[in-house]
Parts: structure tokens; sequence; C-alpha cells
């Protein structure tokens, strides 16, 4: 990490921001020995695509709801940089405009205990919340972190509850937030294929070193109302319960035909211009299955075409029987690892990087971007890569982005829990209320997500309304949300001195808040939310830049809304093919033992490079 | 490991790597002569102990310092106290550890490592079991570290039930496992040992088990190991020993039995009148174990026959087992000539398992029609279940067998010749037996024909040698006309043999015939076409070999 004052004033390429795509090219870049500087104006890695942990989150919460705090650069680059004759500033905008309808509420109490129970009072209220941050003062802004029901604004019931919390679990904020370093909180989660490109990347350019993979360790679909286990690799036929031995053979023929690429033209000879529902239909596979090979593992609709879908598939199965029981990897720590992995190798290669370093604007000569001006420097650079959530709008195509709704939930346990921690891949697939599928994936405490005893639970789908709208009948049917705030220990107080009546006359919760405890023990079989967020970011792999950008200025789609990164892969590599022709793309990196210093006994490149567990659990991609 | 990409280097670094290996093999050519002079010296003592340590760690397969190790441990034993042996095995124990997990397959270190665990005087079994546990996990199909577990399974008197699951996970991982699957048929055993005795586990478990082979075969029915699983599950168990057949008359005594057995072990007799007759046995092949066995008597047989008479032999418990034979009208001779019993009846409950199991065959060819696996066991199945009903499509299915794995068409057609003839054996038991066109290739049950006067093989596929036709002890006619036979060598002795037929047989020389002296009685020959056919010295060549052949060729001689 460089200081401020000490940054090259001129290099090769200077990258701006910190997502998957820009690291890549920095890494690529500085591994074919072009002087790197990579600047971030955030002080986190990765932009739209990091991951944080819970109050981390919390500050970029508060960031997106008032862009104004966002870090910007303190100093007008008119009065302080000077413009040269011939040039002008085009300036940046500000990342968090790709952010929008977010939305995070707790569900649970901030602090219980036995004694608080019962020795609750309007006097320990006060002073807990002078004690704590604003959670439960209803007169604070709206753009503080938490949205709270307003319906039942009422200071003078705010009573502890105690039917209420036992069902959660007994979790409460501030167990949540005594460990909010425990969390990983990914904005853009996504799994990788086994043998997509980013692994293949990863082992190719010898950048696996730098990172740790679970195996997803199950795929699920939702069918006729409940969740059940897709049977994708040959063990999982093999050990179902929930097929007949007739579909099993069905199944495994009909994948095996998808995979034999002998027969493939004659297989699907007439489907050319059909869909693959149609194709599936024809080879009389039972309902089960059907749903199966189409939303499961094809990830597809009703409408996909067959060939796209026959492609889905076998991408799905080519990636099996690699790393483990599953198609997918994820990696530790969450996805916002993987930029940092790019970021590495390109400062062991000499890229210089420097965090909370807004870009200001790009100097412009000629049509030619000269540099870039941050924090009153001139920086000048041959090439300038960005993110395109910073770029200057008049080098969009003014095209209106589609975008991608999110959900994150804490909760209690998996959404269908298993002997061993679950990594669970879903996608959920379109209904009659939610015409796109949706992708879920559940991450347990094995993977750093969360603390011991929670699970994270990630949606996503393409955006049709808000996030929330988007996704919150999914979320119901796989999560009971109780909400909990303030309002509710009236209700909830209520609801203990009526409890003989069941009845709840405020009670707008259909399953939440009723009922005894009995009651409780069986519809709690679904997770309890603890916390949850829901957002909207724009999907902008589809937009181009129009040609009156420069053509030394390089622009990085964010998250996309594929489940993999082949997106960002395949951009990085375009890219740096029109910046670099003659040069190849991140050649693999010589290992420590490989390098040997002149004059010198051979050193370790880095140390971290030996430094993995290798247990079990833990997947490396290696050749 | 199979197909994985093996990344080129760059020159210094092969340069480097070939200094490295001369300077390895100067050390180890230096270590091992040092070696070979101390154990020629006997020399053992630390010192072995040390060298060869170095090189097994590089080199874990040389059985012979394995082996040199274990004399200088026996050797040191001696004058070391126990704590001294138990140590010492630790770190041998230690050595085959680090040896295995360099090479997980080494035959030399696993074999080692059994006998440590043997000799140590205090061992850790149930350590041993978890380092299994953790080989196999990581490959679960390491058929040496699934041997080392069955030594350790015993030793350490884990329960078998407790096996049987770790079975049940593995089979769940990757159930393309002969290790496992085999595994599972000696524990299935001991946990779910049959009542009845009928079936290799009771009848519940046995059930299960099938259901398990089928999720397989289903899943992948190319898969063999499961099919060969189910067929340890189906197969028939060995037929209990018994007499088949049995002749007493004044020209000749004779028993034929269901397994080749010795006589003296078998305690086979004869009774006459309930007494036991005096002489010797000899067996009809000249076997030391065989199934047709010849009784020499010590005086004539008497005829008529003054009683009852009777065949004896012990049963696998050694109890005395006697079978009566039909004696004839006019009391000259006695035999037993019963049905053979092919199959062994099922219980309804399990033939209606083995039903299912057909069903589910059936299934699974519509969707695969040409999977020879599952061909294949729908014939065992229907051989089974009930081999009366299905004779016309087990020939069938064969057939189609014979079409789809050509590779293996010759064992598919000897089953068939086998199934076949089973077929003919039921419906023919008298002197004479017709074998006529039936795509025979080999000749099977020849002892339930020790009684056959006239045997018609012809128009089939027989070629190979049939050493089996010494079964054939009262054989007087026998036509093989049509078939491939390119030479008698290998022909088992027919004592009683007076015709034969070998017409449109592909026999060459002269010399192809010389076997037929095993038949002294021979009187009629006939080789019309065949090559030998027009040999001009057939005749003069012929009746050196059979002085009292009377026809050859249809031609007096």
């Amino acid at each position: 990490m460089a200081s401020a004052n000490d940054l090259p004033s001129t290099c090769d390429v200077i990258v701006v921001g910190t997502g998957m795509t820009e690291s890549i090219l920095a890494a690529a870049a500085s591994r074919v020995g072009k002087q790197v500087l990579h600047i971030d104006g955030n002080d986190y890695y990765g932009g739209l695509w990091a991951s944080f942990n819970l109050d981390n989150l919390n500050k970029w919460v508060k960031d997106c709801e008032n862009p104004e705090n966002f870090a910007s650069d303190p100093d007008d680059p008119n009065s302080d940089v000077k413009i040269n004759n011939g040039e002008e500033f085009v300036f940046l905008q500000n990342q968090t405009s790709h952010i929008s309808n977010i939305e995070v509420k707790w569900h649970i109490p901030k602090k219980l205990t036995e004694t608080q129970v019962e020795q609750w009072s309007r006097k320990s209220q006060t002073s807990q919340e002078e004690k704590e941050s604003s959670e439960s003062d209803e007169s604070k802004s709206p753009t503080e972190e938490h949205t709270l029901s307003r319906k039942h604004t009422n200071s003078e019931s705010e009573k502890m509850p105690s039917v209420g919390f036992t069902r959660n679990g007994n979790w409460t904020q501030e167990d949540l937030m005594r460990d909010y370093r425990r969390f990983n909180i990914d904005l853009a989660p996504k799994l990788l294929f086994a043998r997509g490109s980013l692994v293949e990347l990863l082992i190719s350019s010898n950048i696996a070193r730098y990172t740790e993979f679970h195996a997803v360790t199950r795929v699920l679909t939702w069918l006729d109302g409940e969740l059940n286990a897709v049977p994708c690799s040959r063990a999982d036929v093999f050990a179902t319960r929930h097929v007949s031995v007739v579909e099993k053979r069905m199944l495994m023929k009909l994948l095996t035909g998808c995979m034999d690429s002998d027969n493939l033209v004659q297989e699907f000879q007439g489907f050319e211009s059909k869909t693959f529902l149609e194709y599936l239909k024809s080879k009389r596979l039972t309902a089960h299955l059907l749903h199966y090979v189409l939303y499961a593992i094809a990830m597809g609709t009703d409408t996909t075409p067959c060939m796209e879908g026959v492609e889905r598939t076998q991408r799905f199965l080519n990636s099996l029987g690699r790393y483990g029981n599953t198609p997918f990897l994820w990696p530790m720590y969450g996805t916002g690892e993987l930029p940092q992995a790019f970021c590495r190798l390109c400062a062991v290669f000499g890229g210089t990087y420097c965090l909370q370093h807004p870009a200001k604007a790009l100097v412009v000569a000629n049509e030619r971007c000269v540099g870039v001006v941050s924090c009153g420097q001139r920086l000048m650079a041959e090439h300038v890569v960005m993110g395109i959530a910073q770029a200057p709008t008049q080098y969009l195509d003014g095209q209106q982005p589609s975008g991608i709704s999110r959900g994150v939930f804490i909760t209690n346990k998996s959404i269908m829990p298993s002997e061993k921690e679950p990594l669970t891949f879903l996608q959920f697939p379109p209904g009659p209320s939610h015409p796109n599928p949706v992708t879920v994936i559940e991450v347990g405490p094995s993977t750093h997500a969360c603390p011991q005893g929670l699970f994270m639970v990630h949606m996503t789908c393409k955006q049709s309304k808000s996030a929330k709208e988007d996704l919150q009948e999914i979320a119901s049917f796989l999560l009971t949300q109780e909400d909990v705030s303030p309002s509710d220990y009236d209700i909830s107080t209520d609801n203990r001195s009526t409890q003989t009546s069941g009845q709840d006359p405020h009670h707008h919760h259909s399953e939440g808040a009723s009922g005894s405890g009995d009651e409780a023990a069986t519809v709690r079989t679904k997770p309890q939310v603890l916390w949850s967020m829901y957002f909207n970011c724009l999907e902008t792999s589809k937009n181009s830049y129009s040609p009156n950008a420069p053509e030394n200025v390089h622009l990085c789609s964010g998250p996309d809304l594929e489940l993999d990164f082949e997106f960002s892969v395949q951009q990085a590599e375009r890219l740096f093919k029109k910046m670099y022709p003659d040069l190849e793309f991140l050649p693999r990196a010589p290992d420590p033992e490989e390098i040997v210093i002149e004059g010198d006994t051979p050193e370790v490149v880095d140390e971290d490079g030996n430094s993995f567990e290798f247990d079990e659990e833990v997947q490396q991609p290696s050749s | 490991m199979h197909g994985r990409l093996k990344v080129k280097t760059t020159k210094e670094q092969e340069e480097e790597r070939r200094v490295k290996r001369a300077q390895k093999v100067k050390q180890y050519r230096l270590a091992y002569g040092r070696i070979v002079e101390k154990r020629q010296a006997g020399e053992r003592d630390e010192e072995g102990l040390q060298i060869s340590q170095q090189i097994l760690e590089m080199i874990p397969d040389i059985h012979s310092l394995w082996n040199y190790r274990r004399e200088i441990i026996e050797h040191l034993k001696e004058s070391g106290s126990e704590d001294d042996l138990q140590r010492r095995l630790e770190s041998e124990r230690h050595l085959t550890e680090t040896c295995l997990r360099a090479n997980p397959k080494s035959y030399g270190a696993w074999h080692h490592r059994t006998w440590v665990m043997d000799s140590m005087p205090s061992p850790d079994w149930q350590r041993e079991v978890a380092l299994c546990t953790k080989f196999l996990n990581l490959d679960e199909r390491n058929f040496h570290c699934w041997d080392y577990r069955r030594f350790v399974a015993a030793r350490a008197a884990l329960a078998p039930q407790q096996e049987l699951s770790f079975t049940d996970d593995k089979i769940a991982v990757n159930f393309s496992n002969y290790s496992c699957w085999h595994y599972r048929s000696k524990l299935l055993p001991l946990v779910y040992p049959d009542p009845a005795g009928v079936r290799p586990v009771r009848e519940d478990q046995h059930r299960h088990e099938l259901e398990l082979v089928q999720n397989a075969a289903f899943t992948d029915p190319n898969d063999q190991s499961a099919w060969f699983y189910q067929r340890w599950l189906l197969g028939r168990s060995q037929p209990a020993q018994a007499v088949t057949r049995a002749l007493v008359s004044p020209g000749l005594c004779l028993v034929a039995t269901a397994r080749p057995a010795k006589a003296r072990g078998l305690g086979l007799q004869l009774l006459l009148d309930s007494r036991p007759l005096d002489g010797r046995w000899r067996s009809a092949d000249g076997q030391r174990c065989s199934s047709v066995w010849v009784f020499e008597p010590a005086s004539p047989i008497p005829s008529p026959l003054p009683g009852d008479v009777a065949a004896r032999f012990l049963d696998a418990s050694g109890a005395e087992v006697d079978v009566a034979l039909d004696v004839v009208a006019d009391g000259s001779s006695a035999a037993l000539n019963s049905v053979p019993a092919f199959g062994a009846p099922l219980s309804p409950a399990l033939a209606s398992v083995m039903m299912e199991e057909l069903d589910a065959c059936r299934q699974l060819l519509e969707f695969d029609p040409d999977s020879k696996w599952t061909l294949l066991t729908s014939v065992l199945l229907m051989q089974t279940i009930e081999r009366q009903q299905f004779e016309a499509e087990t020939v069938l299915t064969l057939d189609t067998l014979v079409e789809l794995d050509y590779q293996r068409a010759n064992y598919y057609k000897d089953l068939r010749s086998r199934l076949v003839l089973e077929y003919a054996l039921e419906r023919q038991r008298g002197d004479a037996v017709d074998l006529t066109r039936l795509s025979l290739t080999a000749l099977y049950h020849a002892p339930l024909l020790a009684l056959v006067k006239t045997l018609v093989l012809d128009d089939n596929h027989l070629r190979r040698p049939l050493p089996q036709l010494a079964a054939l002890q009262c054989c007087e006619t026998l036509s093989m006309d049509r078939n491939e036979l390119v030479s008698l060598s290998g022909w088992g002795a027919m004592p009683n043999l007076r015709r034969l037929s070998l017409r449109g047989n592909a026999l060459a020389s002269v010399d192809s015939l010389a076997p037929l002296a095993c038949c002294p009685r021979l009187r009629e020959l006939d080789v019309r076409n065949n090559p030998v056919a027009s040999v001009e010295a057939l005749r003069s060549a012929v009746k050196a070999v059979l002085p009292g052949l009377g026809v050859l060729n249809g031609e007096p001689l």
C-alpha cells in the first residue's frame, strides 16, 4: 500500500476501482511487466463486489443512503490541478448511484437476558438507548440503518416481550454485533463452476494459492411447495430415495445424452428452434425429472431455447466430479476475496495500491485520456481502466441498464438442516408471481460467512420492481420473518397477556408473532430471519460505452446477474487483448521456489504462498 | 493419476533435476550395495535399519529391504526388553506411514505394516482403524487399504455392523467399488445370517441389498461392480454333494457325483444287500479328484443280484448317506438314473423378489436394449426363478449377447451350451441321449451322461479338447458329425466305445486320430468329409492305432 504522497505520477496503467474485472486486468497488466497504479476511493477492496463484516456493512448502508458521506475528494480539481492547454476534465460519478431501494432490518431484539425480561422497565430502556445506537428511537432521521415499522409507534408501550423472543433461539442484536467481525456479507455472491473460466484462470495463472474454497454440498430445488435435493451427480442419483429406479435411468440417460458430443447433432435434430422444455417433454420425462433438469441443472425457464438448455446442462455436468459432489465452489470469506487475490498478484509484480484515494476526473486531450486527477494530483498513464459505476455519464450508451434485486438474510439455521454443515445452491424456479428465477445461495459458519449457529442466505434475481417486492415472496417460502421492532413490543406484551385467547387484534403478521409455544414448535420448521437486507444494483454487463469515449479508457462492468464469474473473466481478457494485443493474458506466475534472485540464495516470493491449511473440507483448485 | 496434464519445466529446472537424480541414483547404489554386503555377512544391526530406512523413504517398494528390516528387528528383539520392541515397532509403523503417504498403494509397505502390528506387544488397533478410514476417504477404491482394513477389523474385533455401515458410506460416495462390495459380502453373513441357510443373508436384508444393486444398475448399467455383487446375492450356492448316477452290474460298477471329490474323502461305498462290497475305486479320468468313479470289486458281482443295492457317501457334515439303486427286472444290474436338479427351489418370498428384479431388468432394457450386464443378469434371474418357464427367452437373450458383445461371445456361447444341455438332460434320461443341433460349444455335465449308451452330438460347434468324455463309461455309440473338431487330442478314454462317427469335421492329419488308442473296443470309425479322409495312408495308420477296428468310413477294413 502506497501512501498518497509517493504515488508514481506516470505509469502504464491506472486502474480506478477494485471490482472483479478491474482487478483481473490490473493483475494481467502487472504480470506482463506494466507499471500499474491501482486506486480506489473506498477504504476497502472490491467496490460493488466487496464482502463486509456486519459493522462495515452498516457503514456501507449509511453511505449508500447518504451519498454525500461517501469518501470524496476534498480538493476541487479545478482549483488545485492545472489544466494544460487543450485538455479537459471529465468528471467521474459516484458508485453509490448504482445502489437503490436499500432496506436493512433487525428481526430480533437488541438485547435480552432472563433478568432483563423480568426487570424490563422504561428506565432501563432509556439507558440502553443512550448507551447503544439509535435503533429503537423513532425520532431519528429516516436515514438510520433500520427501517422501522411506524404503524405502532408508541413510546409508552415499549416493553420487553417474552414469548416472541424465546422462539428466535434467543439471539439478540447484541449477540450478533459482538461477533460482527465474524461476518462476511457479500454484495455480489457468486459461485464458481469447477471447470469454469475463473477456476481455470486461477489455476493457470497460479493465483489459486491466494484463495481457498469450499465445495457446494448440495443443489436444491423448490418443487410442489417444498425443498427437494436435486440428484445431480452419479452418486446422488444412486443414493436418492426420491425418484424411482426407472426415473434414475431416464435421468442418467438424458444427462449422458446431453454430454455425448458425437451424437449431439443427431440427438437434437428438429429441436433447434424449440425450447428445452419441449425437448425434455419429448423424452417423456416424469414431472419431477423435468423439473430437476430444466430448473435446477440447466437453471432455465419454460422459454429457454433447446440448445441453450443443452449448453447449460453441459456446463453443469462438465464441472461435476472435480472438487466435490456438486459442480460449484464457493470462496471462503466471501466473493470479495477474489478481486483481492488478483490485486495481490498485481502487487507482487510491482503494482502500486492506494485505497481511500478517489479519482475525481479524467484528463482528456485530443480524444485521448492522458491521466487521472485524484486527490489534487495529476496521475498520467497510457491506459485508464475503471468500473462502469464511476464512468462519466457521457461515455455510457445512454441505455438504461437493467437491475439486480438482492436479498441477504442472517438466519438461525439452515433452510434444510443436514448432518454436516450444508452449503446450498438453490435456483428457485419462476412462478406466477415472480417471472424470473431466483438464485439462492446459503452459506454457513465454516465458510466464515457468519458465526457458529447462524446461516446466511443470499437471494439474487433480475429486478422487476424493488428488491423487496421481487424477493419477499420467495423469502417467505423459505424463511420465517418476524418484525421485531420496539413498536412490536407492545403487541407481544398483549400477546402474553392474551395468550389464552389466542387472538390479537393488532397483530399484522399472520404467522410471525402469533401463538403459544406449542404452536410455535410446529410452525417453526423454517429458519428464523434475524437480520435482513434488500437492495437493488444496476446490471451493467449488457451496457457498452459510446464511441466518443477515448479509446484508451477501458470500462469494466459491475456484478452481472449470472451465477458465476464467466462474464468478468471474459471481459477482462477482452479488454487486455485490446490494450496489449501481443502479450499473454495472465501467464502462470512462478512458484516461490522457481524464483532465484541473482547473487542471493533462493528466496520465497511471497510468504503467504505456502501458508494454507489443507484440510479435507477446504478445496484448493490445483492442476 | 490418469489424464493429468504434466507441466513442462524450464531447461534449468530439468538440468537441476537431472543432477539431483544422478546424485540420488549414486546414493542409492551405494546404500543398496552396503545393505547387500551386510545382509550377506549376517550383520543385523542399527546401521542396517538406518540405511534401509533411507532407501525405503525414497523407494518404498523394495521387498528385500522390508524383509531385511524384519530380520534385524526379530534379531534385536532377543536382546532387548519388551518396551524396546514396542518402541522399535512404533517407529517401524511410522516408517510405513511415511512410505504410504508417498505411495498409498505400496504392496511392501502395507505388508510390512501388517507384520509390524501383529508383532507389537501393545498394538493400538483403533489408531489403525482411523488410518484406514483416512486412506479410504482419500481414495475409496484403494484395495490395499481395504485388505488391510479387514485385517485390522479382525484384530480389533470391530463389530461387523459398524464395518457394514462404513461400507454403506463408501458405496454412497461411489458405488463403483469392487473392494467395498466384496467387504459387504463378507460382513453381511455375519450380521444377518440366513436362518434357513438358503440365501447368503437374511431375507429382509437380502431384499435391501438387491434394491441397492438395482439403484446402481439403473444409475449406470455399464458399471460391472454392482452386477458382480448381485451375482453373489443371487448366486446358486454350490450344489450339495450327491450321487447323481450309479451302476452296479457284473461288467461295470460306477458312481457319478454332483461335484468332483476324492473317493476316500467322499467315503464312497457300494452296498449289496446292505453289506459293503470289497474292492477299490479308480477315477474314470485318472484324476485324483473326480466326478466319476469306477469300482473294481475284489470278487465278481453275483448275477442275479442277491438283494437291495445302494451307494453310500459322506455328506458335508460327515454323515453317511445311502442312495438306493433301482434293480432291473431280471436282477442282472442296478442303476441310479434320477432327474437331475439344476435349480435350487426358492421360497415364495424370495421368488417374488427375484421376479421384481427381473421386471426391473426388463424395464431397464426398454431404455437400453443393448445393455449387456442387464441382459446377462436377466438370464441369471430367469434361471434362478423358474428355469422351465424361461427356456426360450434364456436362449434368445444369450443369442443377443453373442451378437452385442462379440469380445465375450465365446463366454456367452459356453453359458448357453450349459443351460441348453441342462434343459435337454431334464427331458432325456434313457440309454440314448440326442443332443443334435443345440449350438453346443462345450460339453457340460458329462458325469450325468455316465450311463448313456448312445450319445448323439451332431451339428454342434464342438471344437476344443474333450477330456470330460472320460465320464462316458457306458457309451458304446458316439456320433459327433458336423462339428468343428480339428483334433482328438485330450479326449478322455471311453472303455466301451464301439462306434464313433466324426463325419464332417475338420480333422486333417492322421496324427489327430491317434488319441483314439484310449478306446480299445472301437470297431467302427467314420471320418468321411474330413480332410483326413483323403489321406492315402489313412487305413494303415488307423489300423496301427486301432488294431481291433473292423469298419472305417463304412467299408470293412
